[in-house]
Formats: structure tokens, sequence, C-alpha cells
């Protein structure tokens, strides 16, 4: 396993070494820079409405907290996040259909193990590039028909797999595709 | 309705308590920590419906701190707990509770 | 009693069954990767039905989202958790039944 290093020309991204190198004010503006400080503002404020069932004197205490919250990237400054709205509706709804259709697949085949169950593990080598969304595409096929991830590295995952292996790699590789287009990223296509 | 959410309340709390068979039987430490988040996802549930059926909107935010913790309890138990434990050598599964 | 009250509550009555199944696959299933199969999938789909159903019947836009946060929350953790406990257990050889 290789750990995540910053190179040694590279300085620490950490708050603390951008503080020592450009002063308070510098890592303020890092901090803007980063990944929208309004688009946490918004977010942050959205969470507070709904945890305080938007009543409004919470605010008084509410606007303070978001504001220091979100003053704290809590991403690499230098990271982009680019989200495509079409592509997190379209991943959405994959995302619901494959749940239910696993949800039942699984009820199924547990009222029958000795016959339905099937297991198999499966290779699955990655189309999505590094840094881009693997874990979350390895975890969020554990909530999907059949799939299991029970090893990642770097080249491909190791899905443990009940049922019809094949289907199920059809399946990731449906929403390997949705994840890529929501992240904005480049893969091949599918095959 | 609100008798019906308490009626599906008691049922989901008699279910878990079904699911601690499984606790018991274990047999890797692993299986019992299924049975613990089973029974963090029942809570949250069982919260929510109790919230509605009795009319307490703050046992929602109960709910919420079991859905923070469930994370926490898994993410503990595989970084500390598990590791202190002795390596897994059986691979038989159907031994009951001998652990 | 609304149109959409009804269809909230007959929601909530659809979720409960997954747990049940869940319960019954963590007890039936033979090992506890196909344990966790039925466990993060059933439980979650029962949690968004129940979440969405109280939502309906609460009819109010900013509770609805509150519990659908809820439940985005406890998709992470089970997601997480299912992938965290798998891979450990795979990587401290834990066999899968019938491989």
């Amino acid at each position: 396993m290789v750990a995540p290093t910053h190179g040694l020309d590279q300085p620490a991204n950490t708050p603390g070494a951008v503080i020592q190198r450009a002063g308070l004010n510098g890592w303020l503006r890092s901090q803007k820079r980063g990944s929208g400080l309004a688009l946490r503002l918004a977010f942050y404020a959205l969470i507070w409405l709904l945890l305080t069932r938007g009543d409004p004197g919470s605010w008084l205490w509410g606007l303070p907290a978001i504001a220091v919250a979100a003053l704290f990237n809590p991403f690499e400054p230098s990271h982009r996040w680019r989200l495509s709205p079409a592509g997190l509706l379209r991943f959405s709804w994959l995302f619901l259909q494959l749940s239910v259709q696993g949800a039942l697949d699984t009820a199924w085949r547990t009222l029958n193990p000795r016959q339905r169950l099937t297991p198999a593990l499966v290779d699955y080598v990655w189309r999505l590039p590094p840094n881009g969304g693997r874990i979350f595409l390895a975890n969020i096929i554990n909530l999907m028909p059949g799939t299991l991830c029970v090893r990642i590295t770097d080249d491909a995952m190791t899905m443990h797999t009940i049922g019809d292996s094949r289907l199920a790699v059809a399946n990731v590789s449906r929403l390997e595709s949705v994840i890529a287009g929501m992240l904005q990223q480049q893969v091949d296509a599918d095959e | 309705m609100n008798e019906l959410f308490l009626i599906l309340a008691v049922v989901l709390l008699l279910n878990t308590t079904v699911g601690l068979v499984r606790i018991l039987s274990g047999p890797h430490p692993a299986d019992r920590m299924l049975a613990a988040e089973m029974f963090s996802t029942s809570a949250v549930v069982i919260m929510l419906l109790l919230a509605f059926a009795t009319d307490r909107p703050p046992l929602v935010d109960v709910a919420l701190v079991f859905a923070l913790l469930s994370a926490l309890a898994v993410v503990t138990f595989v970084s500390r707990a598990w590791s202190a434990l002795k390596p897994t050598t059986d691979t038989d599964d159907h031994d009951g509770g001998n652990r | 009693m609304t149109v959409v009250g009804v269809i909230g509550a007959a929601l909530v009555v659809a979720g409960v069954p997954f747990f049940l199944f869940g319960t019954l696959g963590l007890l039936r299933l033979p090992d506890t990767y196909s344990r966790l199969h039925a466990l993060a999938k059933g439980d979650n789909v029962g949690l968004g039905l129940v979440c969405l159903g109280l939502g309906l019947q609460s009819g109010s836009v900013l509770v609805t989202l509150k519990l659908l946060m809820i439940w985005v929350l406890m998709l992470i953790a089970s997601a997480t958790g299912a992938g965290l406990i798998a891979r450990t257990a795979l990587a401290r050889g834990v066999k899968p039944h019938g491989l």
C-alpha cells in the first residue's frame, strides 16, 4: 500500500502548513479559492435549515456556526469538484432502480439459499481513473444487486457475487459509466 | 394511523430480538458486528416510527444521532476491536457459538 | 385522511418486510459475505421506504428532506461499513462459503 504522499518539492496542504507559509490571510484566501466558499455556505445553510426544521430563532446560533464551518475546506484547495447536475440525476435514478432490484433479489435468494445462492469471486478491472470515484463505486456496489466489494487494488477490484456474476458485472459497468458521467471523467465506452 | 406505526415499531423490535441469535452464535466477530449494524438500522426506523406515532419530533433527531453513530461503530470495530483479536483460521461456518 | 397520507402509510408498511428479510438472511445464509449482501441491500431499501412514507405522512417538505438526509447518512454508513467488513474479512482469511 502506498500512502498518498505530497512530493518533496510540493509542500503539504494542511491548514497548519499553509498558515505558516502564507500567514492567516493567505490561508483564508486559499480556502476561498478552493471548491467554492459560496457553495459550502449554501450547502451548510441547507443542512442547518433541515436540522432545525426552519426555526427562525435558531439562525442566531446557526449563522456563525455555518460561517466558521464553511471557512474550512475539507478538500485540498487544488482539488476541483466538477459535478454534472444531469449526471447526478441519472445516477440517482439508476441507484434507486438497482437498490430496489437488489433488495428484492437478495430477499428472493434468502428464501431458498441452498439452490439460489451461487457465490463467486469476480475481478473487475477499473475504467475510472485513479482518484476519480473508485472508492465511491466500490462502496456503492455493496448496495447493488448481488455484488459486494471484497478487495481493492490499483488495477481492479474483487467482487463477491451471489447469483449471475455476468449480470452483476454488466450492472457495475453501467454504474461506472454513469458515475464517470456524473464526475465528468472520461472512461472507455460500455461494452 | 398512530396505532399502525406503533404496531410496526413493535414488529421491528421483535425482529431485532430474533437477530440477537446471530450475536450469540457468531461464529466470526464480523458476524456479531453485522448483527449490531442491523440493530442500528432498526433503531433508526423504530425511532422514526415512534416520533410520528407519539407526535414527538425530537425523536427524529435521536434517529439522526443513531445514524451518525452507526458509521462510527463499524469503523471503530474494524480498525480497533477486530485487529486486536486473533486472526481467523477456521473457515467452517456451521460450528455455532463455540468461541 | 388524504390520498397522499394513505400512500405514505402504504410505503411505510411496504418498507417493514425488507427488515424481516434482512434478519432472515442474517440467520439463514451460510457465510459472512452473503449475510452482508442480505443486510446491506434489504435494510436500506426498507429504511428508504419508511422515510419516504413518513415524509409524505407529515405533509411537510422540510421534514421529508430531513428524513431523506437520515436515509442518505445511513446509506453512506452501511455501504462503507459493509465494504470495510467485507474487505477486512477477506484480508484476514475468512473464506467465502462454497469457493
